[in-house]
C-alpha cells in the first residue's frame, strides 16, 4: 500500500451539507473504503484547505479514480499528493 | 496540546543540504522537537510540496516561534495550518450554540430570597422524595469555616447537586453557585435558562476550560460566595472517581479560599447517568474537612491533594505521587486547561 496526502476543500455546495448532515464525514470515508483506499489519518484545519487526509491505497489509479468520484458531486476539490514515509525517502535518499 | 499540519518546500539551498547530507532530515526533527514539538508523522512528497508534517504543539505561538526558528535556516519554507483531529470536529459541528454569559442577577438579595422560598419546590421535594434516607456525615468538619469556599464532589448523577445544596449548612448554601456545563444547560433552544440560574444556583461554564473562564467565579470567590465544582468535569459512567482537571485548584489557589470535598454515595443506584427516572434508594453525603492549599505552589500538586481528599473520603488509596493527568496539567500549561466544571 502507497500513501496519499488528500487536501480537500469544501465548495459551497459542500459547506451546506456538512452543516446540515455532520455524519457526511464518516460515509465518505466508507465510500473511500469500498473502492479499495483507507483513510488513515484525517484532520479538520484552519487556513487554505478544509481537511487533511492522509489515506492508504494500492496506487495511483485508485487515488484517481476516488477523486473523480467524490469531486463530480461538486461538494468538495481535491488536491493529492502521492507521499511516503520520511525515513524510506532518506534511505531512498542514501542510495539503499 | 493541538495538533498541526506543516507544509515544506525546500528552498535551493535545502535541497543541495539534503543532497549532501539526507541525515539532516532527522537533525530538523529533533531540533523541533528539541523546542516543545512533537512529530507525529512526516512524509516526503510529490505536488506543491516537498514534506508534510503532522506535529503536536503546546500552542500557536509556540508553533509560530518553532516555524521562525527552523525557517530562519534558509533552507525550507513553511505553511502550516492547526488542525482538529476529525471526532473533535464532529462533535463541533453538533453541538448547538449556548449561553456564555451568566444571569448577574442571580446574587441579587431578591434572588437569593426567591430561591430560597423556590428551594423546597425546586430541590428539597426530589431529595426527599428519590433519597431514602440521606444521611449526612461531617457537618461538623464545617463548624469553624467562614466565607467563600470551593466545594468540590464526585459526579455520578443529576441528582448530585440537588444532593450537594442539601448537604451544606445554610450559611454556605445561602451564598453558593454551581458550574454547569453551558452546552447542556444553556444551549440556546432551552428557553429556561433564567430558572435554572435562579433556582438551581448555577452558572454557565464553557467545557474545556480557558482563563476567561474563571472570571465569573474568582468574582464572587472575591464577594465571598462559594462555588460547587466537579472536578473530574462530565458525569462519571463507572461510578469511579475519575482524574480531577485542574480548574478547581486553580481557582481556590487564586482566590485564596479552602476547598471542600464531598463524597456522594449511593446516587449511582437512584440515578445513574443515562436513566431518566430516579429509583428511590440510600444515599451518603460525607463532607469532608476544608483543605487549604495555602503555601503550595503547583497546580498540579494542588491538583493532586485534592483528588487525595476526595479518595479518602471514598475509603480509597491516595493516588502515587502527581500522576499524569496532575502533571500534565503542570503550571505553564494551566491556564489553557482551567475550568473544569460542568454538571
Amino acid at each position: 500500500m502507497a500513501t496519499y496526502i488528500m487536501l480537500s476543500t469544501l465548495t459551497d455546495e459542500g459547506r451546506k451539507t456538512l452543516k446540515e448532515r455532520p455524519e457526511r464525514l464518516q460515509e465518505v470515508n466508507r465510500e473511500i473504503e469500498a473502492m479499495g483506499a483507507r483513510v488513515t489519518q484525517q484532520y479538520a484545519v484552519l487556513g487554505g484547505y478544509d481537511f487533511i487526509n492522509i489515506l492508504e491505497a494500492p496506487d495511483n489509479e485508485t487515488v484517481a479514480r476516488i477523486s473523480v468520484e467524490l469531486g463530480s458531486r461538486g461538494t468538495v476539490v481535491l488536491t493529492t499528493l502521492p507521499a511516503l514515509p520520511v525515513d524510506a525517502f532518506t534511505q531512498m535518499l542514501k542510495g539503499k | 496540546m493541538g495538533t498541526y499540519v506543516v507544509f515544506t518546500k525546500l528552498t535551493p539551498q535545502g535541497r543541495k543540504n539534503l543532497h549532501a547530507d539526507p541525515d539532516r532530515l532527522r537533525v530538523v526533527t529533533q531540533q523541533a522537537e528539541k523546542l516543545g514539538a512533537k512529530v507525529v508523522q512526516q512524509y516526503a512528497t510529490i505536488g506543491q510540496y516537498d514534506f508534510v508534517t503532522v506535529i503536536e504543539a503546546p500552542d500557536n505561538a509556540a508553533v509560530q516561534g518553532i516555524g521562525a526558528e527552523i525557517s530562519g535556516l534558509g533552507t525550507v519554507k513553511l505553511t502550516t495550518f492547526p488542525a482538529i483531529k476529525m471526532d473533535r470536529f464532529e462533535q463541533l459541528l453538533k453541538m448547538e450554540p449556548y449561553r456564555t454569559e451568566p444571569h448577574h442577577w442571580q446574587t441579587s438579595f431578591w434572588a437569593r430570597a426567591v430561591r430560597r422560598i423556590g428551594r423546597q419546590w425546586v430541590i428539597t421535594r426530589h431529595v426527599n422524595k428519590y433519597c431514602k434516607p440521606l444521611t449526612v456525615e461531617g457537618r461538623e468538619n464545617l463548624k469553624d469555616h467562614k466565607g467563600g469556599a470551593i466545594v468540590i464532589a464526585n459526579h455520578s448523577s443529576h441528582m448530585d447537586s440537588p444532593v450537594v445544596l442539601s448537604a451544606l449548612p445554610e450559611r454556605i448554601r445561602g451564598k453558593v453557585l454551581l458550574a454547569a456545563a453551558a452546552d447542556k444547560f444553556y444551549a440556546s433552544r432551552r428557553k429556561r435558562h433564567w430558572f435554572y440560574s435562579l433556582f438551581h444556583s448555577t452558572f454557565p461554564v464553557h467545557r474545556g476550560g480557558g482563563v476567561k473562564q474563571l472570571e465569573y467565579p474568582m468574582s464572587l470567590l472575591r464577594r465571598g460566595w462559594s462555588i460547587i465544582i466537579y472536578p473530574e468535569g462530565g458525569r462519571s459512567k463507572t461510578g469511579q472517581i475519575q482524574r480531577f482537571k485542574a480548574g478547581p485548584a486553580i481557582m481556590a489557589m487564586q482566590g485564596k479560599v479552602p476547598v471542600i470535598p464531598i463524597y456522594i454515595e449511593g446516587l449511582r443506584e437512584v440515578m445513574p447517568k443515562g436513566q431518566r427516572e430516579p429509583r428511590p434508594g440510600p444515599v451518603f453525603a460525607r463532607i469532608g474537612r476544608p483543605v487549604s492549599l495555602e503555601g503550595v505552589t503547583s497546580v498540579s500538586e494542588a491538583t493532586a491533594m485534592l483528588e487525595n481528599a476526595m479518595r479518602e473520603l471514598a475509603g480509597l488509596p491516595p493516588h502515587r505521587a502527581s500522576a499524569p493527568a496532575a502533571a500534565a496539567a503542570a503550571p505553564a500549561a494551566a491556564p489553557a486547561q482551567a475550568g473544569g466544571g460542568g454538571a
